[in-house]
C-alpha cells in the first residue's frame, strides 16, 4: 500500500513537471539530434523499469524504478550541420535475488557528443548524427560479498563506451508532431572493476524513443526502449519520459 | 527581444524548478539533480539463495513389475538389521541395526506413479534439516520425475537430507529414496546444484546414518523427520550435491541395482551396500588417524572427511567414464589420499560447535552374515 502511494506520489510530481513545462518556451526533443534550427538546451526526465541478465553466473535482476535526468546542449555549425553534447544521470536500486536482503544501488552517468546533419521532406524532417558515448555505472551494495569469486552485481563499477549513431525522424506540424528518436551504439567497449569477472563480448546498445512533440517541441512526452545486448548478457529498460527544451537563447 | 529572452529564461527556470522538485523531495533515488542517494554497506552478505533440481528415480527394472499404486507394501521392516554388522571394522566400533520406515504424501494432487525409465512422477520431495529433524521445504516432481526447489540459507553452509516416500494406492509404504545434500555456497556459481534422488544417493544417505547415534530412532513411518543429530549433519555436510550426483550415477548403474524386482529387494540391497560403504569409510578414517583412540569429535571428523573423499573418488571415476566395478568401495577406499583425509578431518573438527557429541550406541555383535574388513 505504502509503495503504491509512493508510486502515485512520484507520478503526480512527474505530471507537475509537465504542467510547468507547458508554460515554457518552445522545447525540443529528448534526444538532441532533432533538426538543429537553433541552439537549444534540453531537459528530460525518464522513469523506466528494467531487467538484466548475466549468463556467466546465471544472474538476473528486475530493476523496478530507474530514474534518469538528461541535460543536453545542441548548436549549429551551418544550415545543415549541428553538434550536441548530452549529459545524463540516472539511479536505481534493486534486490539481489541470489543474496536475499542485499540491495544494489547503481548510479549511471552518461556523456555523449557528436555532430549531426539534418534535412526536411514534405511533412517532416530528419536528422542523422554520429558521435562517441561513455556510460559509467557505479554500484554500491548494502552488504559485502566475501567470496573468492566476485559476483557481477557487486562489481563496484562498469564502463561502456563506443561510437554512437543517432537518428531523428519527425512527422507533423509545428503544433503537433510525432518524432522517432533512435540511438545505436554498434559496438561497445566494456571495462569492469573486478578482474575476476568477464564482461560479455560484442556488446551493442539500441535505444528507440517515440514521442509526441507539442507546440513546436515546447513539450515532448514519449516512451523509450533501451537495450544493451552482448554474448550472454542483456540489459533492458523501458518507460515514459518527459522533456522540455529552450531554444534560441 | 529583451521580452523574448526574459520568457526563455523564465521557462528554463520553471523547468529546472520542476525537475528539482521531483528529485529533491526524497521521492527519487537520483537525489537532488542527480547527485544521488548513497548506501551504507552494513556488513557481509547474510543470506544466500540456491536452486536445487534433479530427478527422482528408482531402478528401471522395478517399473516393469507393476504400477507403483499396485505394488505390495514393504515387508522389510528392518532391512539393515541383518547387515549392520557389516559396518564393523575390527577393532573399530560398528553400529547396531536400524529400521527403515518412511512417510508419504498426505493428499497428492496427482497419483504418484513411476515412468518406464524409472523416474517417479508427482512424488512428494521433502527436504529435512538434520540439526532439527524438521521438514524445511517440500515440492513434487513433475510428470517427468523432475523436481526443483529454491531455498535461502543463513550463511554459506547447510546440510540437508532429501527424502521421498513412495506409497501404493492403499497408502502403504512401498518404497523409500533419499539423498544427502551438503550445501556449500562458496561461489556464486554454486547456486544451482543438481541432485538426483536415486538408489545411489539413497545408499550414501544410509551410510551417513549408520555412522550416527540416531540410527536406532530411524523409523520408516517418519523417515528422517524428527532425526536430530550433529553427527548426521556433519557427515551430510561433507557430501556436496554435485559430487553426490555424479557418484550416485555410478552407484545406481552398478550391478547392485540390476534386475531388481521388488522394493523389498531394493531396500535390502541398498542397505547391504551402504553397510559395506560405511565399513570402508571407517577403514579410511582408521588408516588416516593411525589409532583407534579417538574422541567422539575426532572420530566424526575422520569419518566425515573419509566419506566426503570416498564419494569424491567415485564422482571422479564417473567423470572419467569408469563404469561397473566389482568391490567398488574397497577400490575407492584404497585410492583415497590419507593426507587429505587428515587435513579435512582437522578442519571439520574445528568447525564443530563446542557441544559434546552424544555417545554412540554400543557396537552390534558380529553376526554370521557379517564380514570383518581388515
Amino acid at each position: 500500500m505504502t509503495k503504491t502511494l509512493h508510486d502515485a506520489y512520484k507520478t503526480c510530481l512527474t505530471a507537475l513537471v509537465g504542467f510547468a513545462a507547458l508554460g515554457a518556451t518552445p522545447a525540443s526533443a529528448f534526444t538532441p539530434v532533432s533538426p538543429p534550427a537553433d541552439t537549444a538546451l534540453h531537459l528530460g526526465y525518464e522513469r523506466a523499469t528494467g531487467k538484466e541478465s548475466y549468463e556467466a553466473q546465471a544472474l538476473s535482476a528486475d530493476q523496478p524504478a530507474i530514474e534518469r535526468l538528461v541535460a543536453s546542449f545542441q548548436g549549429r555549425l551551418n544550415s545543415e550541420m549541428g553538434y550536441w553534447l548530452a549529459l545524463s544521470r540516472g539511479a536505481y536500486k534493486f534486490d539481489d535475488q541470489d543474496f536475499p536482503g542485499t540491495q544494489h544501488l547503481r548510479h549511471e552517468s552518461r556523456v555523449n557528443a557528436g555532430v549531426s546533419r539534418s534535412g526536411s521532406f514534405p511533412g517532416g524532417a530528419w536528422a542523422l548524427g554520429v558521435g562517441y558515448g561513455v556510460d559509467l555505472l557505479q554500484v554500491q551494495s548494502s552488504a559485502r560479498l566475501g567470496d573468492p569469486e566476485p559476483a557481477f552485481f557487486f562489481s563496484p563499477w562498469q564502463v561502456l563506451h563506443g561510437v554512437t549513431l543517432n537518428e531523428s525522424l519527425r512527422l507533423g506540424t509545428d503544433k503537433v508532431s510525432v518524432v522517432l528518436d533512435g540511438r545505436w551504439e554498434p559496438y561497445l567497449f566494456a571495462h569492469l572493476a573486478d578482474a575476476g569477472l568477464s564482461m560479455p563480448g560484442y556488446l551493442t546498445s539500441v535505444r528507440l524513443a517515440p514521442r509526441l512533440s507539442i507546440w513546436d517541441d515546447r513539450l515532448s512526452v514519449g516512451y523509450a526502449f533501451e537495450r544493451v545486448l552482448g554474448a550472454g548478457f542483456e540489459r533492458h529498460s523501458e518507460g515514459p519520459f518527459l522533456a522540455i527544451s529552450v531554444r534560441r537563447f | 527581444m529583451a521580452v523574448r529572452n526574459y520568457k526563455h529564461r523564465s521557462a528554463l527556470l520553471k523547468g529546472l524548478l520542476g525537475l528539482s522538485v521531483v528529485t529533491a523531495t526524497g521521492c527519487s533515488v537520483l537525489g537532488f539533480l542527480g547527485t544521488g542517494e548513497t548506501f551504507e554497506t552494513t556488513g557481509d552478505v547474510q543470506h544466500r539463495a540456491f536452486n536445487v533440481a534433479g530427478d527422482v528415480m528408482v531402478p528401471a527394472s522395478l517399473t516393469a513389475v507393476a504400477p507403483l499404486t499396485a505394488v505390495a507394501p514393504l515387508t522389510a521392516v528392518a532391512p539393515l538389521t541383518a547387515v549392520a554388522p557389516l559396518t564393523a571394522v575390527a577393532p573399530l566400533t560398528a553400529v547396531a541395526p536400524y529400521r527403515l520406515l518412511s512417510i508419504g504424501p498426505d493428499s497428492p494432487s496427482d497419483e504418484t506413479e513411476w515412468n518406464d525409465d524409472g523416474t517417479v512422477r508427482f512424488a512428494l520431495v521433502q527436504v529435512i534439516d538434520p540439526m532439527t529433524g524438521e521438514v524445511v521445504a517440500t515440492t513434487r516432481t513433475d510428470v517427468a520425475g523432475r523436481y526443483q526447489l529454491r531455498m535461502v540459507l543463513p550463511g554459506r553452509k547447510k546440510p540437508y537430507v532429501v527424502q521421498i516416500i513412495l506409497k501404493n494406492r492403499n497408502g502403504d509404504v512401498a518404497g523409500f529414496l533419499a539423498a544427502p545434500m551438503g550445501i556449500n555456497l562458496t561461489s556464486i556459481r554454486d547456486k544451482n546444484p543438481r541432485l538426483s534422488v536415486s538408489p545411489g544417493s539413497t545408499m550414501m544417505t544410509f551410510s551417513s546414518l549408520l555412522m550416527t547415534e540416531v540410527y536406532e530412532g530411524f523409523d520408516l513411518r517418519n523417515g528422517f523427520l524428527g532425526i536430530r543429530s550433529q553427527r548426521l549433519a556433519t557427515l551430510v555436510q561433507s557430501l556436496p550435491p554435485t559430487t553426490v550426483n555424479d557418484a550416485s550415477q555410478l552407484l545406481s548403474d552398478s550391478d547392485t541395482f540390476e534386475n531388481i524386482a521388488s522394493f523389498d529387494a531394493f531396500v535390502s540391497d541398498t542397505a547391504t551396500a551402504s553397510a559395506v560403504m560405511t565399513a570402508n569409510v571407517k577403514r579410511i578414517g582408521q588408516r588416516a588417524a593411525g589409532t583407534d583412540n579417538l574422541s567422539g569429535e575426532q572420530s566424526l571428523g575422520y569419518q566425515a572427511s573419509a566419506l566426503g573423499l570416498l564419494v569424491e573418488k567415485l564422482a571422479q571415476w564417473k567423470a572419467a567414464g569408469v563404469s561397473n566395478q566389482s568391490r567398488i568401495f574397497e577400490r575407492a577406499a584404497d585410492e583415497v589420499d590419507l593426507r587429505n583425509v587428515r587435513e579435512q578431518a582437522e578442519r571439520i573438527q574445528r568447525d564443530l560447535p563446542p557441544i559434546p557429541l552424544p555417545t554412540l550406541p554400543p557396537p552390534p555383535g558380529n553376526s554370521e552374515i557379517g564380514i570383518i574388513l581388515k
